[in-house]
Formats: C-alpha cells, sequence, structure tokens
C-alpha cells in the first residue's frame, strides 16, 4: 500500500503538476494569488520528495545496514514533513 | 626384503595455471577471469535506470535551490523572461533543470508502464526506454522555444 502511494501518489501528482505547469504559462507569472501559490508549493513539495526519496534510496542501496523497515519509514516520514515545512516557507514565509 | 619406494607427488591445487596460484603474481591482464565478468556487458536498460535516478537527484536538486537558494523574484525572472541568460551558467541551470524534470516525468510514465505488466521484454524495455529519451529530447527542445523564444 506505501509503495503503491509512493509510486502513484507522489510522481502521479508529480506528473500531473509538471503538465499543468508546462502548459499554463501565465501560472508563474500570476504567482502572487492564493490557489497559484498552492501548486507550485505543492509541485516543489513533490520535487523535494521525490529527490530525497531517490537520495535515501541511494543509501540503502549502498548501505544495507539502514535498509530495515522502521528506519525507512521514519526517515521517509521525516523527508515529507521537511519537504512540506520548507516548500511553505518559500512560498508564504517573508 | 627389499622394499619398493615409489615417489609420490601431492597437488595441491595451486598450480601454474590454477586460480590461486601463481596466476596472482600475473600481471592483472593476464590474471583469468571470473566466468560472469567475461559475459557481463553494458544493457541500455542499465543506462535508462541510472538516468532516471540522476533525474530524480536532478529534480529534487532543482527543488532545493528553489527553496534554498533562488529568490522566487529570481525563479520567475529566469524562467520566463525572454532571453534572460545573462551568464553560461544560468543556461546551463535552465537546461539541467528541464531535462531532469522531463526525463523524469517520461520515465516514470514508463515504470507505471511496467508495474501494470506491460512492455517487461527486453525488445520492449529497450523500445520503451528509446521512446522517454526521445519525448525528453522534444519536451526540452518545446519548452525552451515556446518560453524563450
Amino acid at each position: 500500500m506505501v509503495s503503491l502511494v509512493k509510486r502513484y501518489g507522489i510522481d502521479g501528482a508529480f506528473m500531473a503538476l509538471t503538465f499543468w505547469l508546462a502548459i499554463d504559462k501565465t501560472l508563474l507569472e500570476n504567482v502572487y494569488g492564493f490557489v497559484d501559490r498552492i501548486i507550485i508549493l505543492l509541485w516543489l513539495f513533490f520535487a523535494l520528495i521525490i529527490g530525497l526519496k531517490e537520495t535515501h534510496s541511494c543509501c540503502i542501496d549502498y548501505i544495507a545496514s539502514i535498509s530495515k523497515r522502521r528506519v525507512v519509514m521514519t526517515t521517509t516520514t521525516t523527508v515529507c514533513a521537511l519537504s512540506f515545512a520548507v516548500a511553505v516557507v518559500y512560498m508564504f514565509g517573508g | 626384503m627389499r622394499v619398493k619406494t615409489r615417489k609420490v607427488v601431492v597437488k595441491s591445487g595451486f598450480g601454474e595455471d590454477s586460480f590461486l596460484g601463481d596466476s596472482s603474481l600475473r600481471s592483472p591482464k593476464e590474471r583469468p577471469l571470473s566466468p560472469h565478468i567475461q559475459i557481463y556487458k553494458w544493457q541500455w536498460t542499465m543506462i535508462y535506470s541510472i538516468l532516471h535516478r540522476l533525474s530524480a537527484l536532478g529534480v529534487g536538486f532543482i527543488a532545493v535551490a528553489f527553496c534554498v537558494i533562488i529568490p522566487h523574484r529570481a525563479a520567475v525572472y529566469l524562467f520566463l523572461t525572454k532571453r534572460p541568460y545573462i551568464h553560461v551558467t544560468a543556461i546551463f541551470f535552465v537546461f539541467l533543470a528541464v531535462v531532469s524534470v522531463a526525463y523524469y516525468v517520461f520515465a516514470t510514465a514508463k515504470y507505471m508502464l511496467w508495474s501494470k505488466g506491460k512492455g517487461m521484454t527486453l525488445d520492449a524495455a529497450r523500445r520503451w526506454g528509446n521512446v522517454s529519451v526521445l519525448c525528453t529530447i522534444v519536451a526540452t527542445l518545446g519548452v525552451f522555444l515556446w518560453y524563450h523564444w
């Protein structure tokens, strides 16, 4: 179930948002609207998760000792929370 | 009574042609190879897999760069202004960003196809890998032409 969410949820949402950003050229220009900020925030959020997830996978591939399920789940949850916090601060902070 | 003696030669298995014998003293080119090394070769699917991983790392790096390094107004300026490039580094960054995102999107579509059980043969995997690379090139050119020229 978790792997299905990771595959179809995160990647699917990232693909959909990427196509949206590529097609809707005015979206980034009108970024100061609330909905536009939410869309770009989500794109950044999913991009951060993908990058950190892949970094994590590299670590698991090369350091087999950390590939215990509990460690993986804890790291993934931390990564998600951290990514969301960074994206929120970037889009709405300051 | 005369006892016949016979010279017995005990073979240790470490003769000149054995794996652990004098071959270890030879130059690296003369040492025997492990059987699987002799038939090992790069596959296109391996290259596409590595590219997928690199593109995912690129996507993450872009997101980190946007959130941490590049101010939002500068990001909008970089990606939306006509011919905004003042330095070759900016061109390289935009190119890497577009290529990484495009390849990750199309390669992920391929992986989703595989997770449905389709295109799992070696020929089909290579064909879909070629398609994803072709789509990446077209998408990159399209984004550059549409946004900046």
